[in-house]
């Protein structure tokens, strides 16, 4: 070996250039650092308060760093901008290591101890990595900027947008010509392993005066690092605030259930303490949590949950990404008001609460927990439409959301008897089954196959009230909790152990919001229930041709991750076939949060465009587990007139259709 | 003399809620067992018109039920939607707008007052006495039947529904307001609105009340009315049938 396989040194560039190098490194370094740490210090979170928490937390925080961060659980779930942003991410990754490897070699191990570490295969190695690094990064600005350009999906683009694209193919084509330039100059065999740069050094003429072509890399290099400075100083006011903001929010996230909502006073210990003196809700964006404004900041604009958002698709005013973006521009001061600062009243009462946007941000930003606060002060300072209003009325004065007696709950005794302490689960009909025509159908349906396959349950009639999920949704959490402690007392009463509801959002409301006020219970819905009596031959299933498309409800889906036992149940007697937007990715049918009560302005009706989507199966029959997602599915199927092309069927009255005897 | 801002008393009635009451289905009585109470729709309009003068013009607003102990339920929902001071009557026994007039205004004679605001009759008894007889213990004018209160430094202007017109009034205070329900939509306080307003202070009072049978129910019992139960499946067949019957009721 002639001359050692070593990589080469900034051998062409002179000592002052070097030591404004090191100045602006160490300042920007410094000044990126301190702004940092500056984000989180305005919303007035100490520096003491932050290391206490790296203490408690350093574990939690490593590995959601990587699994969200570095190995992108959720980013990747878009194809083309998963993998672009994995190009861009990897790719600057290993520039950056590769980087700091150099630095360490020649800046600090060479000077000092005058060996380096950037020799031998070693050396080989990192050069393959680093122009590899180089292509991923190039590759994935590439797809960023066509992505913008192409316009073929909803994405807002601004000049920040280009300025940081542009800037970083620059800088990485730069380092690129940089390397070349060198091995056209001393072309060393082992340089072959640079080998984009290798091919790219033959641009350069192979006699050129070498006193030029050290001149033209000094200037170069100069550009460079001027290219990389400025964008590392640009990084706090850009788009890519984002590498420390966001990766600091999918740290620090604190993980709850999806169904279970913020609690801001305990009712019980309001009415027993007599403290009543605290606020619920945000008036203005200062009074949201701090955990709410680091959600905020973590924002880049990606645009996910916009795309993802029933209320967006139907042409509301409601724009998650814009809630967040308008939080975020404003966290700091905070004197604006949420409604309309923030967003409309209109755009308030327009979320669904399917958590559609929740499921998309890849920095596990909750978006529409910034429209529950908005709702509960609007609750709170009477700003409430006339059906909204008769809805709380009804609930007070009833218990149920239409307003009906409570003893005509009873009627449903007809099919089924009343819990005691000798049934072992008691079947939860909710207002739907109570009340709605179709609903009660439904629950006479599911009473009919537990009463079939021998389930020993019981129901309870008029002493079964609304659960409050709606009224909580819709920023009421004082009727929410009055409900919860009146019922969880009857539950008390009869010793419930086991709760089969009707409807997913008694089931996650029982599941995720009940346990916080002292509910211990085993919870399931209908759909799981009866996939296990079918799954144990307690209820036979007979095989037809029928092509069935399912409807996921948010409630079970997305918000409770159960998917299977709907699929169970529509295979074991038909063929599925699953709509474009299915699973974690299904959409709303426009009645959660309480729009099933009222009306918000829209060009179109959420129903209409899953209904339509329904439709595209060409599925003769759409299979539905929820009784809301049911009368709206049914509402559209009749305006679109489409009754004659696919009948929707709550799931149990499927496996009832199609039982063996 | 100017009156701004403007004293006034609401007058609210606690009833049993009646969209909830049943009737027993063989002799058709009333079942009140266990019936919630509620404050009747039209107090609601009178507080939410009393409480929007207050917010527009200032002034302070008192609260006065005729009622019994459990009245002070109804007391705190009013101090959540605006009322400044509650004042609950108890003694009521029901059922005689002479003996509620009475106490009434002999409460009211006690209070500085501009207005008097209160709905123009229940929907328990639907007498619709009370305004009148108000007026004429108090000897103050009556300005009835009101949608609309617009309160001025020296008189108030209100305008009165007719059947099928609209009156204009003008009354110089202190006047009597007895309100529609087209007036205004009640707003709904929060249920943490009212256990805050639950923590005020409410003046408990006993009136004496001896007579309160000149006034006897013979019957309370629900007319029978009889359905002609007619189901149709086919919404086709329906339809005709419908539209006919909506025809005939609108000639």
């Amino acid at each position: 070996m002639a001359a050692g396989i070593v990589s080469p040194t900034l051998v062409f560039i002179p000592e002052l250039e070097l030591i404004i190098l090191y100045v602006t490194s160490f300042s920007a370094a410094i000044f990126v650092l301190y702004w940092w740490y500056r984000s989180y210090r305005c919303l007035g979170i100490s520096i003491t308060a932050i290391l206490d928490y790296i203490r408690k937390n350093w574990k939690a925080m490593i590995s959601q760093a990587l699994s969200y961060g570095a190995f992108h659980k959720k980013t990747a779930k878009n194809a083309y901008a998963g993998v672009m942003h994995l190009l861009i991410f990897y790719g600057m990754l290993i520039l950056f290591i590769s980087t700091s490897l150099i630095a360490l070699s020649h800046d600090i191990l060479k000077p000092l101890f005058h060996f380096g570490i950037l020799t031998g295969t070693f050396y080989l190695n990192f050069e393959v990595w680093a122009n590899t690094g180089g292509l991923m990064l190039i590759a994935g600005l590439c797809m960023a900027l066509y992505r913008r350009l192409a316009k073929k999906i909803k994405l807002e683009s601004v000049f920040d947008d280009y300025i940081l694209i542009s800037g970083l193919i620059i800088l990485s084509i730069e380092g690129f010509f940089l390397g070349a330039l060198k091995i056209a100059l001393f072309r060393n065999g082992f340089d072959i392993y640079r080998y984009i740069e290798w091919y790219l050094s033959y641009i350069f003429p192979a006699g050129m005066n070498v006193n030029t072509a050290i001149q033209v890399y000094r200037e170069l290099w100069l550009v460079h690092i001027l290219t990389a400075f400025a964008l590392v100083i640009y990084l706090p006011f850009s788009k890519f605030s984002h590498i420390a903001l966001s990766w600091t929010n999918v740290a620090i996230k604190k993980f709850h259930p999806r169904g279970q909502l913020s609690t801001p006073f305990l009712l019980s210990e309001a009415l027993e303490t007599g403290n009543i003196d605290f606020t619920v809700g945000a008036k203005e964006v200062a009074n949201l949590s701090t955990p709410m404004k680091i959600d905020s900041l973590a924002c880049t604009n990606c645009g996910r949950c916009e795309r993802a958002c029933p209320a967006v698709l139907s042409g509301s005013d409601l724009d998650p990404r814009l809630v967040v973006q308008n939080v975020k521009a404003v966290v700091y001061n905070g004197k604006v008001e949420m409604v309309p600062g923030i967003l409309s009243e209109n755009a308030a009462w327009a979320c669904t609460t399917c958590q559609a946007c929740v499921e998309e941000c890849p920095v596990l930003i909750d978006p529409h927990s910034f429209v529950i606060e908005a709702r509960r002060n609007l609750v709170m300072e009477n700003k409430i439409s006339k059906e909204a209003g008769q809805y709380f009325n009804n609930l007070t004065n009833t218990q149920n959301p239409y307003g009906n007696s409570p003893s005509d709950r009873d009627a449903l005794l007809k099919f089924g008897p009343k819990y005691d302490s000798s049934k072992e689960v008691l079947y939860w009909a909710g207002c739907m089954g109570a009340f709605d025509p179709r609903g009660k159908k439904i629950a006479e349906t599911v009473m009919g196959l537990l009463t079939k396959a021998g389930v020993n349950f019981g129901i309870l009639g008029s002493e079964e009230k609304c659960n409050g999920e709606t009224a909580r949704r819709m920023g009421e959490e004082g009727r929410f909790q009055e409900l919860v402690l009146q019922n969880i007392d009857t539950f008390k009463k009869y010793n419930v152990k086991k709760i089969i509801t009707a409807c997913p959002h008694c089931y996650n409301t029982f599941k995720n919001e009940y346990p916080k006020f002292g509910l211990q219970v085993e919870v399931v819905h209908h759909s799981e229930f009866l996939a296990k009596l079918v799954d144990d031959g307690k209820l036979k299933v007979r095989k037809t041709d029928e092509t069935v498309t399912l409807h996921d409800p948010c409630y079970l889906g997305r918000v409770n991750g159960e998917y299977d036992n709907t699929r169970f149940i529509v295979s074991s007697f038909g063929n599925l076939k699953e709509m474009e937007k299915s699973r974690q990715n299904s959409m709303c049918c426009g009645a959660g949060g309480g729009n099933y009560w009222y009306k918000v302005k829209s060009q179109d009706s959420i129903s209409h465009l899953r209904m339509q989507q329904a439709l595209d199966t060409k599925a003769t029959k759409l299979a539905v587990a929820c009784p809301f997602c049911n009368a709206m599915m049914d509402d559209a199927s009749r305006s679109m007139d489409a009754q004659n092309k696919i009948e929707i069927k709550d799931i149990s009255e499927l496996i009832s259709d199609n039982l063996e005897n | 003399m100017i009156y701004l801002p403007y004293n006034i008393i609401v007058l609210i009635k606690q009833i049993l809620d009646i969209d909830q009451m049943k009737t027993n289905q063989s002799t058709g009585e009333p079942i009140t067992e266990g019936v919630p109470m509620r404050i009747e729709n039209l107090s609601k309009n009178a507080i939410e018109a009393a409480v929007r003068i207050k917010e527009k013009y200032g002034g302070k607003l008192t609260g006065i039920i005729f009622g019994g102990e459990q009245s002070s339920s109804a007391m705190k929902e009013a101090y959540a939607i605006g009322v400044d001071e509650g004042i609950v009557i108890k003694g009521y026994k029901g059922k005689n707008p002479s003996v509620t007039a009475r106490v009434l205004s002999e409460k009211i004679k006690t209070l500085p007052y501009d207005m008097v605001i209160l709905g123009n009759q229940s929907a328990d008894t639907y007498t619709g006495l009370l305004p009148g007889k108000l007026s004429s213990l108090l000897n103050v004018p009556l300005l009835g039947n009101a949608v609309s209160i617009e309160p001025g430094e020296k008189e108030v202007k209100v305008t009165r529904v007719l059947e099928d017109h609209n009156v204009i009034l003008k009354g110089n205070f202190p006047v009597i307001i007895s309100v529609s329900q087209e007036i205004n939509e009640p707003r709904l306080p929060a249920v943490l609105q009212i256990i805050k307003a639950g923590k005020r202070e409410i003046k408990m009072e006993t009136a004496s009340v001896q007579d309160s049978s000149s006034i006897k129910i013979l019957s309370d019992r629900a007319p029978k009315s009889e359905r002609k139960k007619e189901v149709y499946e086919e919404p086709e067949k329906a339809i005709p049938v419908l539209t006919r019957v909506i025809k005939e009721a609108m000639l």
